[in-house]
């Protein structure tokens, strides 16, 4: 009898962890909601993003250390990246992607996302967010830059002090 | 006759407008700030903001140490509690107000009340929780293929400031 009772419970235990709710989400069900959400393209929107973020960063670095590099070099490199960015997987990238989402997603999870993410506030959202996250960011940089500006004044000071440190003559027991 | 027609015409057509302009309407700033308390935009901005400080704290260590290589832990140490004091100091709720009015522009009444409910909802609370995590875990699944692709970039421009050292320095000087 107690082995009975105890088999029930385990049996309703694992039907209740089997629960249609907390199935996890298949590899294609994923695929299909990244479909719906244009997941494809974002990935490789931001690529291009993070490239011409990556490309400026580059230039002012070649300029203040390459002063000699002419223009037609940084086309050149230019030319370069832009081809190696045609040849991004963005592909796998997507591929590296699904386990993660079926990692923290269940079935129902995903089919709640799928019902929102179709509906025409959900397409409208996936088509304006990319423009809604530019002028948020566009409106909010008057307010880091003035942050980041302070952070630099304070980084200054900080090397003048260290700089004006290593002026002043050492002790001679330093050397030793 | 014709002008019963007119009016039919008027009759039938007026309600439509009326009933898209409905679904048209425009979100209030209540509304969007109920969207936001309920996405939970204000602890997310806050998240955001962390995370490029601590990106960009990372890049100053850098930069600071190789321009000023005399500089101590302590000093840097000194750095970073005045970056957080001066964090403290940047008010969320200032950023929020600038992004309201871009969310109106944006979406519709329709738009915020969907959006309201789907984010309520166990899966869009969830979501909401566990995005950073799947965002950060997916930032990490692709770095070796971002990284792969910085590298070819980055050793290209080693050929080409090498090729401009050997073309510099084997000119013949005047």
């Amino acid at each position: 009898m107690k082995n009975w009772l105890l088999l029930s419970l385990l049996l309703a235990s694992q039907l209740l962890a089997q629960s249609p709710a907390d199935v996890p989400a298949s590899h294609q069900e994923i695929q299909d909601l990244f479909a719906l959400m244009h997941v494809r393209e974002q990935v490789g929107q931001v690529m291009e993003a993070i490239a011409i973020q990556q490309r400026t960063i580059i230039h002012d670095n070649l300029k203040r250390h390459t002063p000699r590099l002419t223009r037609q070099d940084l086309a050149r490199l230019d030319q370069f990246t832009i081809d190696i960015m045609k040849d991004l997987p963005i592909d796998d990238t997507v591929e590296d992607m699904i386990p993660i989402y079926q990692r923290h997603l269940t079935k129902s999870d995903v089919e709640a996302m799928t019902t929102f993410y179709s509906s025409s506030t959900g397409q409208k959202l996936l088509r304006e967010m990319p423009l809604m996250t530019v002028e948020s960011m566009q409106a909010a940089s008057p307010r880091i830059q003035a942050l980041m500006d302070k952070v630099m004044e304070r980084a200054a000071e900080m090397a003048d002090d260290a700089k004006g440190k290593s002026a002043t003559p050492k002790p001679p027991s330093d050397k030793q | 006759m014709k002008t019963r027609c007119l009016l039919l015409v008027l009759f039938l057509s007026t309600p439509i407008p009326r009933l898209i302009a409905q679904s048209d309407a425009p979100s209030s700033r209540d509304d969007i700030m109920k969207l936001f308390a309920v996405m939970k935009v204000h602890d997310q901005t806050r998240l955001v903001m962390e995370s490029v400080a601590t990106q960009q704290r990372a890049m100053m260590h850098d930069g600071l140490r190789r321009r000023y290589p005399q500089i101590t832990d302590a000093e840097i140490a000194r750095l970073d509690e005045a970056t957080l004091d001066i964090m403290r100091e940047v008010s969320v709720d200032d950023m929020l107000n600038d992004m309201i009015p871009i969310y109106q522009k944006h979406l519709s009444k329709k738009d915020v009340d969907a959006m309201s409910a789907f984010y309520a909802s166990d899966t869009g609370q969830k979501l909401l929780r566990e995005m950073p995590a799947m965002t950060t875990e997916s930032m990490r699944a692709t770095a070796p293929r971002m990284q792969a692709i910085m590298e070819k970039v980055m050793n290209r421009i080693e050929q080409m400031a090498r090729e401009d050292r050997e073309k510099n320095g084997a000119a013949p000087k005047p």
